[in-house]
């Protein structure tokens, strides 16, 4: 007869009698015995029934031979004349290997659970030792410049307050005055897309404006040519750097490119020196030209456009940096009381001012990430708890035969590290997996990382926290279980359980108040993101494409000659079937944000300090009514309006309060800071729109009709009839048809710039939905096993009360009152804690404050709820308790 | 003689019970037997520590009959009594007897 999977004994059978049994024959026979009576149970009671006895026989027999061993009746082993009492040297790692191979195999005789358990610890390690990667790479490890440590970033400040960046005049003066520097330099900390045509072939880069010095100050060398020099920062030289990217891609990587000419939006530049492959500052550049003092962005001492960076001198202290600044801030003041009454410089290391950003994020993240795996680990814990007091009578038996305490808690050990180790290199693995859509949730492009690759320091660090996991959750509440005084733990047949019980109910306490700190922490972020999303543009913004044309190459130099090409292109657009209307702007909401300058009324000039600040679009007549941005008051552009009337503004409603409160701005005279005498009329006011990320509350804004100054680049939002990317082929039809040199520019439908403005907080509540659910899932699964197992052990306790006339809704009552007490500590132990802790949330909330009572009270709610399901489950199987049944049982 | 301990009743019956089943006696048989003989459950695992320690006492020998078809394998361990178990086993029943002697008339009354 073939043997069925029944009737063989399992491994832990096996490996347990070979322990018990003295004598190969002896254990070797015994078992045949067994497996052969198992054989003939499966025809006469099943399956189950015959592995059920198989295992439990085994049990039984085991600890009879542990009893007559205990009692001195047996010996241990038959007598060998190579027996010895002296150590071996062997010993250590023959029982080592013994260990290991134990518990592999006490591991696989439990699949369910074995399966269950690693699947928490490889998310739990996994989600930890990913956002560690990311904290690594950001936080630990320094930027990639020599002596680093020694960047400082030099923030300039209004009456106390920063402002990242400075003016081109006040650099040259700190730069010149200061001693504590040994560079000091600066550059755009956006970029300026520029078309740049070679020998190639024309095309359209990102490009930000540098001190001649910037390279310098951070201390890394071009891998070919040159740095710019310092007669190369006055007017008159056009060179251009470049990025090694830009080299190998348009210029063909060769080395003679160097005093190569490239145009640069149409001017020849001369190419100075490549920057190295990994060279990156803030931005993804790949062509520098040097400021020129009154060139682009270098003009008066009141712009602000340049984010300064020092070099500290040898020797130099941030401190003695910082009052060696102050004094020239103070002369500065004296100097130009006009733009820098209120200003001054403020000195932060520059590893930090970068990372401040992401830094928070990072570390909540960890954070988050190491509470679920220490809910995960606490369910181990629980789980290995529970297993344990089914294997007391084997720990019992181990002990009866010889086994010291030290060597049972060996073996505890060794098994739980075996475990921990496999979910560990798992966890590992999915943490490489993990850290991509991390990156995708906390973007570190700013620090130039786009991709990370698993470090020796990640793998080591997810080593290091497996190892303390395995020990922590795993070996200690497993000594809990070594029985003290064996011999009564085989005869009673099971241990003292409650020492077990009492520690696990605490795990589930303190697993139930981790997931209320996460729900509450997770519910906030979802009220942030509900509100958030719900934030209106202050235009319609459904239907709407937008693109950006640029004329910077082609043959439209003249005003003239681009507002033609415009008005020719939008009379064109306007008459495809599928278009409702057409907008042109300089920028557009959403899209391109910044751009700020002075404002005020004209006919009561403020003082030199406090200038209304107010964002300047150039728009093109019929914006409003494309865009739906409804006017309050007043008309807007007149489509006919030509250059010989008035200069025309029209002002948003947040502007028009500021400068007019509560009094008609329709009429009034306004003067932009453009350094003329230019100064507009007031025609009409319209409803403030969202500048850029809808969470920036409105800003005020003034719009001047584009007749006077048609800017080279212009953006495009076409009000479609249809889906907005169905016209794209027209547009470009048209496009072609007008000037085939004309790019078109980052096609995105504005609903997308919507969606893509608030992906990062949708991520992050994604993200710390999922950790918090998860939290939840396994505190709800530890409160429903220790509910389980109680039920189970007080089944002769029910049988008994029903017996004697206990009413079942009292035994329901029990249950639940165990199970709810828990939930209700661990609700009184999570919330204070989430109280302590949300604020740690407050920067990544829009419009929900840290303690708001809607997110306590549902994170309550929910899980009071989702708390008595957990527990109506064990408590209605104490219902179906049989007291006939049960006090046989025993 | 000083023997240090006789034999326990339970070891008796194991020693008969291995006599009774004869030639090929192993565990599983000899259980049957103590428990058609007893009319009650007997422990399997008590059968099985008796038989190992009677002999390591050296009242017993065991030999390994070959594998068998569904055993996947496993020998069976086939009993005998030895001489000094035999010797043993007289040794209590002749104490016994001497102490029962002269006791069933008065039971019978």
């Amino acid at each position: 007869m073939a043997r069925t999977g029944a009737s063989t004994a399992p491994g832990w059978c096996v490996g347990l009698l070979a322990r018990c049994v003295p004598g190969r024959l002896s254990c070797e026979s015994l078992l045949g015995d067994l497996e052969a009576h198992a054989d003939e149970l499966v025809d006469q009671r099943g399956v189950l029934a015959a592995r059920a006895w198989l295992r439990w026989e085994t049990l039984a027999v085991a600890s009879r031979y542990a009893r007559a061993r205990l009692n001195g009746s047996l010996r241990s082993t038959p007598p060998s004349p190579h027996s010895s009492h002296l150590p071996d040297r062997h010993s250590f790692m023959n029982t080592l290997l013994q260990d290991v191979v134990y518990g592999i195999r006490s591991l696989r005789s439990t699949p369910g659970t074995t399966a269950a358990l690693l699947f928490i610890l490889v998310l739990g390690i996994g989600a930890l030792v990913a956002t560690f990667s990311l904290v690594e790479a950001a936080l630990l490890s320094p930027l990639p410049y020599p002596a680093q440590e020694r960047l400082v970033w030099a923030a300039t400040t209004f009456e106390g307050y920063p402002n990242p960046v400075g003016s081109a005049p006040d650099w040259a003066d700190y730069r010149e005055r200061s001693s504590s520097f040994s560079e000091f330099g600066a550059v755009t900390p956006f970029f300026l897309p520029v078309t740049v045509v070679t020998e190639r072939e024309p095309s359209r880069v990102k490009h930000a404006y540098a001190t001649w010095n910037l390279f310098r100050t951070l201390g890394v060398e071009p891998v070919l040519g040159r740095w710019f020099t310092e007669t190369e920062g006055e007017l008159g030289t056009t060179v251009a750097m470049v990025s090694y990217r830009f080299w190998q891609e348009q210029l063909g990587g060769e080395a003679d490119v160097i005093g190569e000419s490239v145009r640069v939006d149409g001017e020849a530049h001369t190419l100075v020196g490549v920057m190295p492959p990994d060279f990156h500052f803030l931005l993804e550049v790949d062509v520098w030209r040097p400021m020129q003092m009154g060139g682009p962005f270098a003009g008066a001492r009141r712009f602000h456009n340049w984010l300064m960076i020092g070099r500290l001198r040898d020797g130099v202290s941030l401190e003695q940096a910082q009052s060696d600044v102050d004094v020239i801030s103070r002369d500065l003041q004296r100097e130009y009381p006009d733009s820098n009454e209120t200003k001054a410089l403020a000195l932060t290391p520059l590893a930090e001012a970068i990372t401040g950003s992401v830094g928070p994020q990072l570390l909540l993240m960890m954070a988050t990430a190491g509470l679920v795996l220490v809910v995960a680990g606490s369910n181990v814990a629980s789980l290995l708890l529970a297993r344990g007091s089914t294997r007391q009578a084997e720990l019992a038996i181990r002990a009866a035969l010889g086994a010291s305490r030290s060597r049972i808690i060996r073996q505890l050990t060794i098994e739980s590290l075996v475990l921990g180790m496999v979910a560990g290199v798992g966890g590992i693995v999915a943490a490489s997996w993990l850290s991509g859509m991390m990156l995708r949730v906390i973007p570190l492009s700013v620090l130039g990382i786009e991709d990370l690759d698993m470090s020796i320091a990640a793998i080591l660090f997810g080593l290091a926290v497996t190892v303390v996991i395995s020990l922590l959750f795993g070996t200690a509440p497993a000594l809990r279980v070594i029985p003290d005084r064996p011999s009564e733990a085989l005869r009673s047949g099971r241990g003292s359980v409650g020492a077990g019980n009492q520690l696990r109910s605490g795990l589930v306490v303190a697993q139930v108040a981790v997931a209320v700190v996460l729900l509450i922490g997770s519910a906030l972020l979802v009220r942030s993101f509900i509100s958030l999303s719900g934030q209106r543009p202050g235009f319609s913004p459904q239907q709407l494409l937008s693109a950006e044309i640029n004329l910077s190459g082609s043959q439209q130099e003249s005003t003239d000659e681009r507002r033609a090409f415009f008005d020719e292109l939008a009379t064109r657009l306007e008459a495809l079937p599928g278009v409702e209307a057409v907008a042109l702007a300089t920028q557009l909401p959403i899209r391109n944000p910044g751009n700020n300058i002075g404002i005020w009324d004209a006919d009561a000039p403020p003082d030199t300090v406090q200038k209304p600040l107010a964002y300047q679009r150039i728009v093109r007549a019929g914006y409003f009514a494309a865009l739906q941005i409804p006017l309050v008051a007043g008309r807007t552009f007149d489509a006919g309006a030509g250059l010989d009337g008035e200069f025309e503004l029209i002002i948003s409603r947040d502007l028009a309060e500021t400068l007019f409160p509560g009094e008609g701005a329709v009429g009034r005279r306004l003067m932009p800071d453009w350094g003329g005498d230019l100064v507009g009329l007031v025609v009409g006011v319209v409803e403030d729109v969202r500048v850029g990320a809808l969470a920036d509350a409105d800003a005020p804004t003034f719009y001047a009709n584009y007749v006077r100054s048609p800017e080279r680049t212009m953006n495009i939002a076409i009000r479609t009839r249809g889906v907005p990317s169905a016209i794209v082929p027209e547009l470009r039809a048209v496009l072609l048809d007008l000037d085939p040199t004309v790019p078109l520019g980052d096609i995105r439908t504005m609903e997308d710039l919507i969606a893509d403005s608030i992906g990062q907080p949708r991520l992050m509540s994604i993200a710390m939905g999922l950790f918090s659910a998860t939290a939840l899932v396994l505190s709800l699964v530890g409160l429903y096993g220790i509910l389980a197992q109680a039920v189970t052990q007080r089944r002769r306790e029910f049988g008994l009360r029903v017996a004697l006339g206990a009413e079942r809704s009292n035994i329901v009552a029990i249950v639940l009152r165990s199970g709810m007490l828990r939930v209700g500590l661990g609700l009184a132990v999570g919330i204070p804690a989430a109280l302590a802790s949300t604020r740690l949330l407050e920067g990544f909330l829009f419009d929900v404050a840290p303690v708001d009572p809607i997110a306590f009270a549902s994170v309550a709610v929910l899980l009071a709820a989702v708390g008595l399901i957990a527990c109506l489950v064990p408590a209605v199987r104490a219902l179906r308790v049989d007291p006939v049944i049960s006090l046989r049982a025993e | 003689m000083g023997r240090q301990n006789l034999l326990g009743s339970f070891e008796q019956m194991v020693l008969l019970a291995v006599r009774q089943v004869g030639e090929g006696a192993y565990a599983p048989a000899i259980l049957e037997r103590l428990q058609a003989t007893m009319n009650r459950k007997v422990s399997r695992g008590a059968v099985y520590v008796t038989l190992d320690r009677l002999q390591q006492r050296g009242l017993l020998t065991s030999s390994s009959a070959p594998a068998e078809p569904g055993r996947g394998g496993r020998p069976r361990r086939h009993v005998q009594v030895t001489p000094e178990g035999i010797q043993q086993l007289e040794e209590v029943r002749a104490y016994l007897d001497s102490l029962w002697d002269g006791l069933d008339a008065v039971q019978e009354d």
